[in-house]
């Protein structure tokens, strides 16, 4: 039918050949970060440590203008949750986006994954099936190649459902 | 009296100029008034939702009860009673009065009677197409294939059949996912094959979970006497959280705002269209938020939240019209279309008043024949009820309080839930509750009731969890459905706070919930798996053993002093 629905689809699907990452059935399994990998499991770690750990005191501006965050805006299904990212910038060897990071705050792990990108992606763009545990912000965090954080989030409804209508 | 069409515009000018008040209207000229209608331009869109199928007239009274928060506040559809009389210039007592709000309701019912059935429904349609000959398009809102014993026994098909005869040219669902996908394919097709449905289903935000491939044309374009016209699909969009996964588990929903634009640029730009409509499911404060965000809508025709707006609201240069439920109502929207542009419009939410509308023969033979068979067994009489019973509001309705006694007998608990839904007929006091108006309040396919332990958390969590669905402040993150009917419990709600903290001083046959005691809970039409017998079988029973119903009033929920004051 239009083009826009179908090119996502195969954009997802091209991205993944880009970044060399197989798809599996429904979803895809990007790698986390490896301070992420290392921590423990069933650790738990606050939103606020996690960014403090992975960006330090550095400022991260409003990326609104540029960042497309997509996600659902009640979850479906709270274990696989679709979220793409796409950035509007440049993928030039001098300016591209570097990180896309995806963050989901009240995950007992917030952090959720890390996707690098090279200037040969073509496109600063990730798509992936995340978990939410509960009603909460979801962002994402964009790292340039100059070192520029830019961040957008929104809030994502986990709910145990029921009607009316 | 006698008088004709034209008459009667030239006598509401004259009355209007003379400063006639309108009760002296509806005096001289009664409910034919309503169907006086000054054709305008050259499209006229006919809309109707929600009917929960409603076959034969009814009694369905608008809520008393319906908030909104932050700036919605006291605006439309955020408006009950004699606010929202005022506020439409409508004369208490009048047969508008009677079908837009609750005032008078047992007095008015007994004026005016009855209203909707697809027969009567299928009189006014044909009257208007005869008027506006190759000019009129009729669209359905869905939620049509659910609320009757015999849709649920047909698995929707007597509704289709129904639709076909009245001539219903586009539709869009909610609902009628209960039956499971093959269902709406068998009934409606999909984008290769045609269904039962005689006209043009669509939905734009179904799509197959992963792939994104649409299941149904998200769009049609109808030739409407040369005007061009297409009208996108927008399905109920939280379908999957709403209902067991289990009905549609590989389908994704959505607003999805991005799909309408592209759509909407796709229709003017590559299809040269005139006229630009989304038929929606979206229900009324989402539709007003789309529409201001999406460029190039001319119409949105909604429904799910069951609201009657007497008037569309205009956002920037989109009309959102809404048109009730229970085949209540008959939207008529004129339009002038010229050259891409809606030039002026002309609409009225047309009660069907059935005593004053003739049934249609036809219809009327199709709807004796779907009901024949079970009529004996529909026609059970129950009990007699001393009380209005009615569900639809905000919080427990009548009806509910019956539905909980029922449960709470049954389950022998301390606590019952039922759920918010919009639908559910009206019984006056002094009728007659039958077999079939259970069926009205209880026919779903996820009938059974359940009863277990509950700690006092959990119970807080989930009363906290559906406010948020009914009072977010963002109505893009409300999935509909009024607050869960509760029973055995009493609660206050500050609708404007956050979640988390919208309910307090709940408690339990009058004393403080305790988050760590367990409590004997029960409920029905769980989204989970239950074994309990059916809802109708329960409430069928319990109205069998009491014979009579008489309510007295139930102090059930206490709003918030803020919000009392403020509304």
């Amino acid at each position: 039918m239009t083009d826009g629905y179908l090119m996502s689809r195969r954009a997802v699907l091209e991205t993944l050949g880009a970044l060399g990452v197989a798809a599996a059935a429904g979803g895809l399994v990007v790698g986390a970060p490896k301070t992420a990998q290392a921590q423990a499991l069933g650790q738990n770690e606050s939103v606020e440590d996690a960014m403090k750990r992975l960006f330090g005191g550095k400022p991260i501006k409003d990326g609104a203008a540029v960042i497309k965050l997509d996600l659902p805006l009640i979850a479906e299904n709270g274990a696989v949750v679709p979220v793409s990212v796409n950035v509007d910038s440049p993928m030039t060897p001098t300016s591209y986006v570097k990180h896309i990071y995806v963050v989901a705050d009240k995950n007992r792990i917030p952090v959720v994954t890390r996707v690098t990108l090279a200037p040969e992606a073509g496109r600063a763009f990730m798509g992936a099936n995340i978990r939410l545990g509960e009603s909460g912000d979801v962002r994402a965090i964009v790292e340039q190649s100059d070192g520029t954080l830019l961040q957008v989030k929104r809030d994502v409804k986990v709910t145990i459902g029921g009607c009316g209508g | 009296m006698q008088v004709s069409r034209r008459d009667l515009v030239k006598l509401l000018a004259v009355a209007a100029g003379a400063g006639l008040s309108p009760r002296r209207l509806e005096a001289a000229d009664g409910p034919a008034r309503l169907l006086a209608f000054e054709p305008l331009g050259n499209v006229t869109l006919l809309h109707i939702t929600d009917a929960h199928a409603t076959l034969r007239p009814v009694f369905y009274r608008e809520p008393d009860t319906v908030l909104g928060v932050g700036a919605e506040r006291g605006r439309p559809p955020f408006l009950t009673g004699a606010e929202l009389l005022r506020a439409y210039h409508v004369a208490p007592g009048s047969v508008e009065a009677y079908a837009y709000t609750y005032l008078d309701f047992p007095a008015l019912a007994a004026r005016y009677g009855r209203m909707g059935g697809y027969a009567h429904l299928a009189t006014l349609v044909k009257q208007i197409r005869a008027e506006r000959s190759g000019r009129t398009l009729l669209l359905d809102g869905g939620d049509t294939l659910q609320g009757s014993a015999t849709t649920l026994w047909s698995r929707g098909e007597d509704m289709v059949r129904v639709s076909n005869q009245l001539g219903v040219d586009v539709f869009t669902p909610h609902w009628e996912f209960v039956y499971g996908l093959e269902r709406v394919k068998e009934l409606f097709g999909d984008r290769e094959r045609r269904g039962l449905f005689a006209g043009d289903f669509v939905a734009h935000n179904v799509t197959v979970a992963g792939w994104g491939d649409h299941v149904f044309h998200p769009y049609t374009i109808r030739d409407v006497g040369g005007v061009r016209v297409g009208v996108i699909g927008q399905a109920f969009p939280y379908t999957p959280v709403s209902h067991p996964r289990r009905f549609v588990p590989d389908l994704t929903f959505g607003i999805r705002e991005d799909g309408v634009q592209i759509l909407v640029h796709e229709l003017r730009d590559d299809k040269k269209v005139d006229l630009v409509v989304l038929l929606s499911h979206n229900g009324v404060a989402v539709d007003l938020k789309l529409a201001a965000r999406i460029h190039g809508l001319d119409v949105v025709l909604g429904g799910h939240t069951h609201d009657a707006l007497p008037q569309p609201v205009l956002v920037g240069r989109t009309l959102v019209v809404n048109s009730g439920a229970h085949g209540k109502f008959l939207s008529r929207l004129d339009l002038d279309v010229q050259h891409g542009r809606v030039g002026g419009y002309r609409y009225r939410l047309i009660p069907v008043l059935a005593q004053d509308v003739p049934e249609d023969p036809d219809m009327a033979q199709l709807i004796d024949e779907i009901r024949r068979p079970h009529e004996a067994k529909l026609s059970e009489r129950l009990a007699v009820s001393e009380s209005l019973l009615y569900r639809r509001g905000n919080f427990n309705g009548t009806f509910d309080e019956v539905i909980l006694d029922a449960l709470l007998r049954r389950g022998d608990a301390q606590v019952a839930f039922s759920p918010g839904f919009r639908w559910g007929i009206t019984i006056v006091p002094g009728q007659e509750i039958t077999l079939e108006d259970v069926y009205s309040h209880t026919a779903v396919t996820y009938p059974n009731t359940w009863v277990r332990e509950m700690t006092g958390s959990e119970i807080h969590q989930i009363m906290e969890d559906v406010a948020d669905n009914l009072f977010h402040p963002d109505p893009y993150y409300r999935q509909g459905g009024d607050m869960v009917r509760l029973g055995g419990l009493t609660y206050a709600i500050d609708p404007s706070k956050r979640v988390g903290k919208r309910i307090f001083d709940i408690r339990v046959a009058g004393r403080p919930l305790e988050p760590a005691r367990r409590y004997k809970a029960t409920g029905w039409a769980s989204l989970g798996e239950a074994d309990g017998s059916p809802a109708w079988d329960v409430v069928a029973d319990h109205l069998r053993s009491v014979r009579r119903v008489k309510l007295d009033p139930r102090a059930r929920v206490r709003l918030a002093r803020t919000v009392r004051e403020g509304g």
